[in-house]
């Protein structure tokens, strides 16, 4: 967007680490702060499920306290926007409560990752949560009213997009994910040392949220035992440790020996290198909606990839590419098996282009063009 | 059909990777990171400034990385090894970040001293010692895109420092105070990757007397990779003179660092003629082959802004407001600074003032009490006699330029950088005649006898004088530039790199 000649003020709302550096350039709102976390009214409301909940609670963090609140409105008047992009729609109560205060009513566009009503029903399924239905249901009003009165929605996948329009979007537009592509031929034979530098291994990155957990779980998690002495399955990323007391608490822990590596959050330089070397990277993903940027990322590799066809959500022109390999239970984790068994090669013959951000983020750029010349 | 073993399979694994690698420049920031944070010295200007030549160098394919206390090598992002590397200009900012030593004696020392010399002054002074302590606490700024320090004042209203007037309207959070640590502690953490190298890598190392990059584990990685090594060789004065060695590194220490790197380098570089000539001599007594030795010529421009003319004049008042003399170098005996109180002893004998004052500029080194205790018993210390432990480069450009002379009294130099900033910088310069003194002076420096005090005295009394009769031609003399230093490094590496490798 800045490329496209628009002037971006950012502003985050979330926890922020207590070595975290203020910067003016991208304010940050401290929910540790808040009245509502402070004085504990997030685990009456939440319980032990509040870690499923935390960006439904940033909203709730800012609109419950009147100190926040004060300073998230203050941002925004500074940045003085003729335009506000909403990264997922959990702020919109407290966005449309400023427009409210100052009597203007600024363009919103909700640019969505997910239909989160959805997935937050489907984690509460898999997690068996006790939740207050009353959550789901304000959660599922706050996404409509959001999508009810963003000048556009934007979404991940075409699927998202039709379901906005469902709920009533006045204009809902497809924007894919994408990634960069990567030179990470300097990092070949470079690892961590949780990794044998001889092993060959089929990774997957994925952060904690509970689709990439159950995806690993369910699809690789059986074929642990049947890895031969020089493979692995790595995982990098916030997965890991859930992944890893699971196996544990399953009796599998002696299995996990020199089979599975977790790697935990890794700096970027080191993801860098465990994809560079990477023999498989796996897309073990199960539900869960948007596209996943991993996708993206894995397919913009070189690398040979194993994908369930929900993880190609959103990418449906691509199964054709030579490293791609796409498939379901019961066969992804026997694929994977098979792939990693192969020698080791890298293929940037066929890379899909048109997944960089710079072209999948035109539509984006169309959209916001055409609000900025909607406004006086 | 054969099969192939689970041996033959990891070590294709190996092949297959590196078959889709090219040759990379791995640069060495150990020293950098390492130090971070501290007062800048010779081997952290040099590695700073010949790394970012290199990783600026896109066609040498480079990789900032660091050997960690295991021998290894690891990969450092290229961002946070930038950062690091201009962080070491960054700290030149603000001239106040100057600091006069004697704010760290300890007050009881102080105390003493100033009660056995003068009773009755003793509260007062005292009082204005610590005054000068707390105003010498030094808080790190942030304004955006921008991290300097500045200086805190002790209010008393408020009972909290504040920041002095004028300096910045930035206010500093305590958790940025460490800030240089933090960045430190990360650069560690994240130096996770382990380097594997191949015959085609290339090695580049200027931190060999940091001891943070330890020749023998080079050895063996490159024994078992085939990987080339480049690095430079500052001197072997430590072997040549052990009586200034730190006292828990013996000789021998520096003997074996310093074959163990002329047995690993495939292209050996020195920062002077002298040190060439004394490391092709030690490598003989050994019976060591090694490369040939090719003198690189350092840069001689300071690094860092020159300071504004409003700083300038902040920086005279904090240092002193009489023309004088100028010494920089760490204190330790090596450094002579010794010689330099016993001239001042001699141009004051009268008891009329000397005709300069003298300034050191100069963090303590190692076994430097007699020098500190002297510096401190000095009868001229506080009046005449100055010492700045710490000083930026920007405000050193400052100092040079307005002392009257420069005096260089080492025993033994390796360069002499300051010989050739001073004259850089246009003032006339007094060293002593030894090692490679007569190099960096490129001519222009006048050359005494290491220990004739009166010869010195003599030499200042005279361009004090008439301070315009010495100032060097800056027109008879070409000085290397660190941008030319950084060039030509760059291209013996490539040819480096263009030459296969023997074991390749």
């Amino acid at each position: 967007m800045e490329r496209a000649g628009h002037t971006l003020r950012r502003l985050a709302v979330g926890y922020r680490p207590p070595d975290h550096v203020d910067d003016e350039r991208e304010p940050h709102i401290n929910i540790s702060t808040s009245s509502y976390c402070t004085r504990g009214r997030h685990r009456r409301d939440f319980g032990d499920d509040w870690q499923y909940f935390t960006d439904y609670g940033s909203m709730m963090a800012v609109r419950e306290c009147a100190a926040l609140k004060e300073k998230f409105f203050t941002a925004i008047m500074k940045a003085d926007p003729d335009v506000i992009m909403l990264e997922h729609p959990w702020l919109w109560p407290v966005v449309n409560e400023y427009r409210t205060k100052i009597g203007k009513q600024i363009p919103v566009i909700h640019n969505s990752q997910n239909v989160e009503s959805a997935l937050k029903r489907a984690i509460a399924s898999e997690r068996k949560l006790h939740l207050s239905t009353k959550i789901l249901t304000a959660i599922e009003e706050l996404e409509r009213d959001c999508v009810l009165n963003a000048v556009a929605t934007t979404a991940c996948t075409d699927e998202d997009r039709d379901a906005f329009l469902a709920m009533g979007a006045k204009w809902a537009v497809t924007v894919a994910n994408g990634a960069d592509q990567k030179q990470r031929d300097h990092l070949m034979n470079m690892l961590p040392p949780a990794i044998p530098k001889d092993a060959s291994y089929a990774l997957v990155v994925g952060s904690g949220h509970p689709p990439n957990i159950s995806g690993f779980l369910n699809l690789l998690g059986p074929y642990l035992p049947r890895l031969r002495a020089h493979q692995r399955f790595v995982v990098a990323g916030g997965a890991g440790d859930s992944i890893y007391k699971a196996l544990r608490d399953s009796g599998r822990e002696i299995v996990m020996e020199g089979r599975f590596i977790n790697l935990g959050m890794v700096p970027q330089l080191v993801l860098e290198a465990v994809i560079a070397n990477a023999s498989i990277i796996a897309l073990p993903i199960q539900y869960g909606g948007g596209s996943n940027v991993k996708t993206a990322e894995a397919l913009l590799s070189g690398r040979r990839v194993v994908a369930t066809h929900h993880s190609m959500r959103g990418f449906p022109e691509l199964g054709s590419m030579n490293n791609l390999r796409i498939v379901d239970e019961p066969d992804f984790g026997p694929k994977v098996l098979e792939e990693l068994s192969k020698p080791f090669s890298v293929n940037y013959d066929d890379l899909p282009v048109h997944l960089l951000w710079e072209n999948t983020t035109l539509p984006l750029r169309d959209v916001l063009s055409q609000i900025c010349n909607m406004v006086p | 059909m054969t099969m192939m073993s689970s041996n033959e399979k990891q070590h294709s694994i190996l092949k297959a990777r590196a078959a889709h690698t090219r040759p990379k420049l791995l640069v060495d920031v150990t020293t950098s990171i390492g130090l971070l944070g501290g007062a800048p010295i010779g081997i952290t200007r040099v590695e700073t400034k010949l790394a970012r030549a290199l990783l600026d160098a896109e066609k040498l394919n480079p990789m900032p990385v660091i050997m960690k206390a295991d021998g290894t090598l690891r990969a450092i992002e290229m961002e946070t090894a930038r950062h690091i590397l201009d962080l070491w200009d960054t700290q030149i900012d603000v001239p106040v970040k100057l600091r006069r030593a004697y704010d760290h004696i300890e007050i009881d020392l102080t105390a003493d001293r100033v009660d056995s010399a003068e009773p009755r002054k003793a509260n007062r002074t005292l009082r204005q010692k610590i005054a000068r302590k707390i105003s010498a606490a030094r808080v790190l700024f942030r304004q955006p895109g921008k991290i300097y320090r500045g200086t805190a004042t002790w209010d008393e209203l408020t009972t909290q420092f504040m920041l002095k007037q004028g300096e910045s309207p930035a206010v500093a959070h305590a958790h940025e105070l460490d800030l240089y640590g933090k960045i430190q502690r990360e650069a560690y953490e994240n130096a996770q990757l382990i380097v594997t190298p191949t015959p085609v890598d290339y090695f580049w190392t200027a931190g060999l007397y940091s001891h943070m990059i330890r020749p023998r584990p080079l050895l063996e990685l490159m024994t078992g990779s085939g990987m080339r090594v480049g690095s430079l060789l500052y001197d072997v004065i430590r072997v040549l003179h052990p009586e200034y060695n730190p006292p828990d590194i013996d000789r021998d220490v520096h003997r074996a660092n310093t074959l163990d790197l002329m047995e690993a380098s495939d292209m050996l570089l020195s920062i002077s003629g002298w040190t060439r000539d004394t490391c092709a001599e030690l490598g003989r007594e050994e019976g060591r082959t090694h490369a040939s030795i090719e003198v690189l010529p350092l840069g001689v421009d300071v690094a860092g802004p020159v300071l504004s003319d409003a700083k300038q004049k902040v920086l005279r008042k904090a240092v002193t407001e009489r023309p004088f003399a100028l010494t920089v170098g760490t204190i330790e005996p090596r450094k002579n600074i010794t010689h330099l109180l016993d001239v001042w002893e001699l141009l004051s004998r009268d008891g009329t003032p000397p005709p300069l004052d003298l300034v050191i500029v100069g963090r303590k080194g190692h076994r430097a009490d007699e020098e500190v205790s002297r510096i401190l018993a000095h009868p001229q210390f506080g009046t005449n006699i100055f010492w700045l432990d710490s000083c930026p480069d920007s405000a050193l450009t400052s100092l040079y330029r307005m002392a009257t002379v420069v005096l260089c009294p080492s025993h033994a130099e390796g360069w002499g950088l300051p010989v050739s900033e001073a004259l850089v910088q246009g003032r006339p310069v007094i060293a002593s005649d030894n090692t490679a003194h007569p190099e960096a002076g490129f001519g222009q420096a006048i050359l005494l006898a290491t220990q004739d005090v009166a010869q010195w005295a003599k030499k200042i009394n005279e361009i004090a004088a008439a301070p315009d009769s010495f100032l060097p031609d800056l027109t008879q003399f070409s000085h290397p530039t660190w941008e030319s230093a950084g060039a030509r490094l760059v291209e013996l590496i490539e040819a480096r790199i263009a030459t296969p490798s023997p074991k390749d």
